[in-house]
């Protein structure tokens, strides 16, 4: 056993290994390496699958209780000060590393079938591997500064991925709008980073909780200033998860491959964010003002994410709204104290999460056979309707996702939602009462998706409506807001291959179903870990400061009743949000575009994300436009005329500094000299 | 004072005399050739200094290369190159003379300061051994034997140099692929000429 | 004084890998005129560097040994002379390797060339142990001479005849000033060439003047190795006219075996006046960084930008030697190793830039990304680690350099380094950004025209090799630093006189052999400050 933990390392190190096998490759010998499309991605699949394999192993022993173990080694040091890097492996690495490799590894073998057609496909399976190993990498970290590190990592991963078809404006725009998004977080998170190692001189997350406890009880430090550190540590989650007010770079990002948007922005890098409030609990636990801001960043979050989530036409968007909003959840759990709880809404909504999107990009792929590689036509869902006929298995597994994130038990999401919103109703019922409702407005927007997807007569050969979202898209000036999955530029081989414009979309190949009947399992399955009576998943996850029999006790006092209203108010909730949608969308006994007008400024509202894009336009980007243009200003007149006054002076002092520019070597020995006497007068 | 004593002090200072007086002659001289031959004089006259010192193989050294071979390069090449050439006067010449004459006159204050100042520490042997040559021979053999060796890779290193410089380059390899865009001309930097400075 | 005896004091093994590069010097020489000057370019630079290998294997081996005076008492191989005598050796190696190709397409002799360098390379190594005034003197002038001639290489160039003729009467002027220091120390000293033994001479004499003098003038020799300002002038002309390989060399090997004489001549000879030598160096560095670093911002050509940079860099090493702890020193040394790949990355850099489209003005390497990424990712690398952009290694260099310099107390020092490595990042980042940014309709026209990559041409493989190991040794010799400045931290540990020339300073290691749980700053702190 110990031998697999001293090898541990290798989880991170494989993925990365193949990326740099294949990096290398394409570097070094282009073509040769770009013909070889099946071979690259067999390696990198398989040195995946072999870092899943070391996952699972790990996750077995810690399951049967092997301590947790910490590697580490020094890395730079002056003095004083010492900076480790290593790697950890406790129940929650463990966890996470479990959930990480298997959604990489069946992302990957959906990206197969995917990206098949794609000249960029063994480039798309070097940068999956790079993000793997980069999020692995994170995972293991055992302090903050290589949090840090492969945090910037997997930043940087996820800005290559989203501008994968980087000749596309929108993509190009959106992995800016990501990168700039993402560097207030990173920048806050920097400066909470030092200024705890300011604090309390460490970078481990237990010593700094404690010291931090320490200081603030002495009185060294006020809280206003832990509090501080606590909040700007708490930016970076926001940035990465999404959370309000820096979540509008996510719903951009969807600009990426599908597979992207499954992989990385629902299933792991922005999980990564809730991930290191877990890795700082001990931390935030003793700052009771900390735990509120991120309860009701959560909280606001999940309400804004849902709220939205109903009026997106674009079926990725749609679900991109719904990951902010299940996030949201996550950090809402964090905030409250619920920590197994939010890491098992993690992992459920990792699984089904995952799940949705690869199962939207089936459909995108389904539906490019008949409207061809226009994302605006294909990702929208007044174009289609009626696929459960002709892709039975995405649309099982689909629905499979809706129950799931909907809360209907006993799907996963039910389980660990539920489990959130009981621990939210403890702490605070106004933050029950906000994730309730959101919980509703969950399953009507997912069973509104569901319905005009799958449900109802295929409308995706009705020219008008193409010609009519055609007209919308032009309308559209900035660039940033299109969707997109498939890159325009290769209709041509594109439409051979698929000979697109037939009538009907077809199911996608097997490589593509595959990972969603796997994903299905767990979706509909793993929630059973975490069920109030018999909660196998706290006994395993819990948080850093507590002991195993206390927390099995307080699991142990399980009242029937209280659970039965909790779960009956939020299953309540989710069937009558189900019924809505079936009515509005299914049945179309409820006329959904007369609520629409009826609700106008409401509809706006959700229809324009709130008008945050046109705020942040407004308020940041011209902001910073007029700023700059006055800082040009100023270096033009400050700075240029600094260095007219050098030139004015050359000019004045010009005999003297002729010899210098003329080189004279008299000269120069007469400098020496004078340096020499000079020196001696002025030393002695 | 004994008469030996009296005729060293009085050679001494004639020497010096000779020395300060030909090297000024160096510096001072317009000709060139003239400056050449007051340089031979100042090498002579420290020949006669190193004597006095007992260092009587230093001074046949000295005679023999700087006089002999030195000095008698320098005019070969004054001779050889025979350029009639007419100095223009540089403008404001004389801020550079006084500026050169001042650091010198600095220079010259502060070693005579120096000079006069420090208590010298008598030289542990003061007796003159009965031959240098013998002397000089043990310690090159010994203790200077790593400088006596390093010297003559320096000699073999220079001897290499100067026959890179003095002769007359064939050109090896016609062959010589250009991998830039013009070729590149034998012999010089590959980089262009620098823009002339204003 | 018997054969057997004397033989058995000499301790000669301890020059083993100064032998090995004679050797290599010799069969060099020799066998270019054995075999034919035709035949030389194919073979002469591969022995050269096997030569090198082999002497820096030689000193990796010595590593262990301790340390012991040999040639009674005139060259010291201690850890200190080896590293920096690998370091000169490193940076020789590399040197040839960017230079084959540089000579050979200039159409003259690299067997004479490959003498000349590696005499230099002997000059140098002997240089970083010598112990002896005398020894000091002649390998120095090894050093130099053979400088000067690498200088006039490029025989038919009237820049490189200028550069070598300057070159050589600065040069002359500053030996001679040097040497009427070394000689005055002889006289101070009661007839002692041993640098210890002067020292124990000197502590009783009472004639400050003299020793000042003497110390103000080996300074000046010193100082022009080390090109700091105000001796500096040489350089940009020299770096101008010189063959870039030779720059190359110059800016690396011949700085490192000046600072190499400085540690042990003023150390170890002047611990008298430390006070003054290390006010006098202060004032060179303040000087050499600020000017160093300014000037070199308004260069257009690539080479004398290097050449002014390099000035200011010697300004930041300089930070860790007046100082005179051992973390001072340490750092110091530490710097001059990743300097040696950086800067030398860079120089490999812009030889390829130069043979590949003949300039080397900074305006011409516009939108070079376009066409050439490897180079544009090596030297974009190497100039922001020589700016001192994390993770390069560059940045670990500085920051130990200035923490030393903290810790010391050097507070102006210091932020004066900050500020000037602030403005040195300026003119680095402007040519990558020169390189990057620029959009394909404002390339120039050297870069529109660049020939196709091309590896096969006899030389280009070696380059190819110096690019790839120093760009490799410059990502990540910062992130790997630990060994090296443990290596580095030995070296300086172990030396005597570094620790009796700073008695009055509190001697503070970088790295304590035993560090306990590191203590909390804020409450250690907390009466200072006084929340």
């Amino acid at each position: 056993m110990e031998l697999l933990y001293q090898y541990a390392w290798l989880i991170p190190v494989l993925p990365l290994v193949g990326a740099m096998l294949v990096g290398l490759g394409l570097i070094s010998f282009n073509q040769g390496t770009n013909k070889l499309r099946q071979a690259n991605a067999v390696l990198i699949v398989s040195l995946l699958g072999a870092a899943m394999v070391l996952s699972f192993a790990i996750l077995w022993s810690q399951i049967h209780g092997h301590a947790p173990y910490l590697k580490t080694i020094e890395w730079a040091s002056a003095g004083s000060f010492h900076l480790t890097m290593g790697y950890t492996i406790d129940h929650l690495t463990a966890l996470m590393l479990a959930v990480v490799t298997t959604v990489a590894f069946l992302v990957m073998i959906y990206t197969d079938g995917y990206m098949a057609h794609d000249p960029g496909y063994v480039r798309f399976y070097a940068y999956l591997s790079l993000f793997s190993s980069s999020m692995l990498g994170l995972v293991v970290s055992p302090n903050l500064v290589q949090i840090y590190v492969f945090w910037e990592l997997v930043g940087m991963c996820s800005y290559l991925l989203v501008g994968f078809w980087f000749d596309r404006k929108a993509a190009a725009e959106a992995a800016q709008k990501a990168f700039v998004t993402n560097r207030v977080g990173d920048f806050g998170l920097l400066l909470g980073i030092l200024g705890l190692f300011w604090a309390t001189g460490s970078f481990d997350f237990e010593v700094i909780g404690e010291r931090l406890q320490d200081l603030v009880a002495s009185g060294a430090l006020s809280m206003g200033v832990a509090v501080l550190l606590g909040v700007l540590v708490f930016l970076g989650p926001v940035a990465k998860s999404a959370q309000f007010p820096l979540h509008v770079w996510l719903p951009d990002a969807m600009e990426g491959p599908t597979p992207i948007s499954a992989l990385i922005h629902a299933a792991t890098m922005v999980a990564a964010g809730v991930f290191l409030i877990a890795r700082m609990f001990p931390v935030f636990a003793g700052l009771p003002v900390v735990m509120n801001i991120i309860a009701w960043t959560g909280a606001f979050t999940a309400f804004l994410g849902a709220t939205i989530a109903i009026t997106q036409n674009d079926i990725k968007k749609g679900l991109a709204y719904s990951t902010i909003s299940q996030l949201g959840y996550m950090v809402m759990a964090m905030g409250v104290g619920a920590y197994s709880a939010g890491l098992f809404h993690l992992m459920t909504h990792a699984y089904f999460k995952a799940m949705l999107f690869l199962g939207s990009g089936s459909v995108i792929h389904g539906m490019e056979a008949v409207v061809g590689h226009d994302p605006a036509l294909a990702q929208d869902m007044r174009l289609m309707g009626g696929l459960r006929k002709y892709m039975p298995v995405t649309s099982v597994t689909f629905l499979v996702g809706c129950l799931a994130i909907s809360g209907i038990p006993p799907f996963a999401g039910f389980w660990s939602k539920d489990e959130i919103l009981g621990s939210a109703f403890g702490a605070n019922p106004a933050l029950w009462g906000v994730g309730w409702l959101t919980a509703g407005m969950t399953a009507f927007y997912m069973f509104r998706m569901y319905f005009s997807t799958f449900e109802g007569a295929f409308r995706g050969n009705q020219k008008e409506i193409q010609v009519q979202l055609l007209g919308e898209k032009d309308g559209k000036v900035v660039g940033a807001f299109g969707p997109g999955a498939m890159d325009p530029k290769e209709l041509g081989h594109g439409a051979e291959a698929h000979g697109y414009h037939s009538d009907s979309p077809h199911e996608s190949p097997v490589t593509m179903t595959l990972p969603l009947l796997v994903l299905a399992v767990p979706s509909v399955l793993i929630g059973l870990l975490g069920t109030p009576f018999n909660n196998y998943f706290e006994g395993f996850i819990y948080p850093p400061g507590e002991l195993h029999p206390e927390v099995m006790e307080v699991a142990s006092e399980f009242d029937w009743t209280e659970f039965a209203i909790m779960a009956g108010n939020s299953v309540g909730i989710a069937l009558i949000g189900i019924t809505l949608a079936s009515l509005m969308y299914l049945s179309r006994k409820v006329d959904a575009a007369a609520i629409a007008v009826r609700l106008q400024p409401l509809y706006q509202l959700s229809l324009n994300k709130w008008y945050f894009d046109d705020i942040y336009d407004t308020v940041f980007v011209q902001g910073c436009r007029r700023l700059a243009r006055q800082v040009l200003e100023v270096d033009y007149n400050v700075v240029d005329g600094a260095v007219n006054l050098t030139g004015f002076l050359a000019v004045v002092t010009g005999e003297g500094l002729k010899y210098f520019e003329n080189g004279r070597a008299q000269f120069y020995a007469l400098i020496i000299f004078l340096a020499v006497l000079g020196f001696v007068i002025v030393a002695a | 004072m004994t008469l030996a004593d009296g005729v060293q002090l009085v050679s001494t200072l004639i020497l010096a005399a000779m020395v300060i007086g030909a090297a000024l002659g160096v510096v001072l001289f317009d000709n060139i050739v003239y400056s050449a031959f007051t340089l031979g004089g100042v090498f002579i006259s420290i020949a006669g200094l190193y004597i006095l010192m007992n260092a009587d193989f230093v001074s046949a050294a000295q005679v023999l290369i700087y006089v002999g071979a030195v000095n008698v390069l320098i005019l070969f090449a004054i001779m050889l190159v025979n350029k009639q050439e007419v100095y223009s006067p540089v403008p404001r010449r004389w801020i550079r003379k006084l500026s050169a004459a001042l650091v010198s006159a600095g220079l010259f204050g502060l070693l005579t300061v120096m000079l006069l100042q420090t208590e010298w520490l008598p030289n542990a042997a003061q007796t003159a051994p009965d031959s240098t040559v013998i002397l000089i021979g043990e310690h090159f053999f010994s203790d200077y034997l790593l400088p006596f060796e390093l010297a003559s890779i320096l000699l073999l290193m220079a001897l290499v140099g100067a026959v890179v410089i003095a002769r007359r380059e064939s050109i090896v390899g016609e062959d010589t692929a250009i991998v830039g865009e013009q070729p590149a001309p034998v012999l010089e930097l590959p980089e262009r000429p620098r823009e002339p400075v204003a | 004084m018997d054969v057997a005896n004397l033989a058995s004091q000499l301790n000669a093994g301890a020059i083993l890998p100064e032998g090995a590069v004679i050797l290599t010097l010799m069969v060099v020489l020799i066998g270019e005129l054995a075999l034919g000057r035709a035949s030389a370019a194919r073979w002469t630079p591969y022995v050269a560097i096997a030569g090198l290998l082999l002497s820096v294997g030689l000193l990796c081996l010595q590593w262990d040994l301790t340390p012991t005076l040999s040639f009674l008492g005139s060259f010291n191989a201690d850890k200190l002379s080896i590293v920096l005598r690998s370091i000169i050796a490193l940076s020789t190696l590399v040197t040839i390797l960017m230079s084959i190709r540089y000579v050979e397409q200039a159409g003259s002799s690299i067997g004479e060339f490959m003498t000349i360098l590696l005499s230099a390379t002997v000059g140098g190594m002997f240089l970083c142990g010598a112990e002896e005034l005398t020894m000091i003197f002649v390998s120095l002038e090894t050093l130099s001479i053979a400088s000067y001639l690498l200088t006039g290489y490029m025989k038919r160039d009237p820049r490189s005849n200028e550069a070598a003729l300057k070159y050589l009467l600065i040069g002359a002027a500053s030996s001679a000033v040097f040497l009427y220091g070394l000689s005055l120390l002889y006289g101070l000293s009661g007839g002692e060439t041993h640098l210890s033994a002067i020292a124990n001479a000197l502590a009783q004499g009472t004639n400050h003047l003299g020793l000042l003098i003497a110390l103000v003038f080996v300074i000046a020799g010193i100082s022009f190795k080390i090109a700091a300002v105000p001796f500096h002038q040489w350089t940009p002309d020299v770096y101008e006219g010189a063959p870039t390989p030779v720059v190359a060399f110059l800016s690396v090997g011949s700085k490192a075996a000046g600072f190499a004489l400085a540690i042990r001549l003023l150390t170890q000879a002047f611990p008298a006046v430390v006070e003054q030598w290390q006010f006098i160096f202060t004032a060179l560095a303040i000087l050499s960084m600020v000017l160093g670093n300014v000037v070199a911002i308004a260069q257009t050509s690539m080479k004398r930008m290097l050449a002014y940079s390099s000035i200011g860099q010697a300004g930041f090493v300089m930070i860790g030697f007046v100082i005179g702890t051992e973390a001072g020193y340490a750092s110091m040394i530490f710097y001059l190793l990743i300097y040696l790949f950086m800067n030398l990355g860079a120089f490999t850099c812009i030889i390829l830039f130069a043979l590949r489209t003949g300039t080397d003005q900074i305006s011409e390497y516009a939108g070079l990304y376009q066409k050439d990424p490897l180079l544009t990712l090596a030297l974009s690398l190497c100039l922001l680690s020589l700016g001192g952009i994390p993770p390069l290694a560059g940045f670990f260099g500085k920051i130990y350099l200035f923490w030393a310099g903290w810790q010391a107390g050097a507070y102006g020092l210091v932020i004066l380094g900050l500020v000037t490595s602030v403005i040195s990042i300026y003119y680095y980042i402007r040519v990558v950004k020169m390189m990057v940014v620029k959009e394909p309709q404002e390339m120039s026209d050297v870069v529109l025209n660049y020939p196709a990559i091309n590896w096969t041409p006899l030389g280009m493989r070696p380059l190819q090799v110096g690019l790839f190991v120093t760009l490799i040794a410059t990502s990540i010799a910062g992130i790997l630093s630990n060994p090296l400045f443990t290596l580095v931290n030995n070296a300086v540990v172990e030396v005597p006189h570094l620790q009796t020339a700073n008695a009055a300073k509190t001697p503070m290691a970088i790295l304590p052999t035993t560090t306990p749980e590191l203590p909390a700053p804020l409450v250690s702190n907390s009466d200072s400050t006084a929340l």
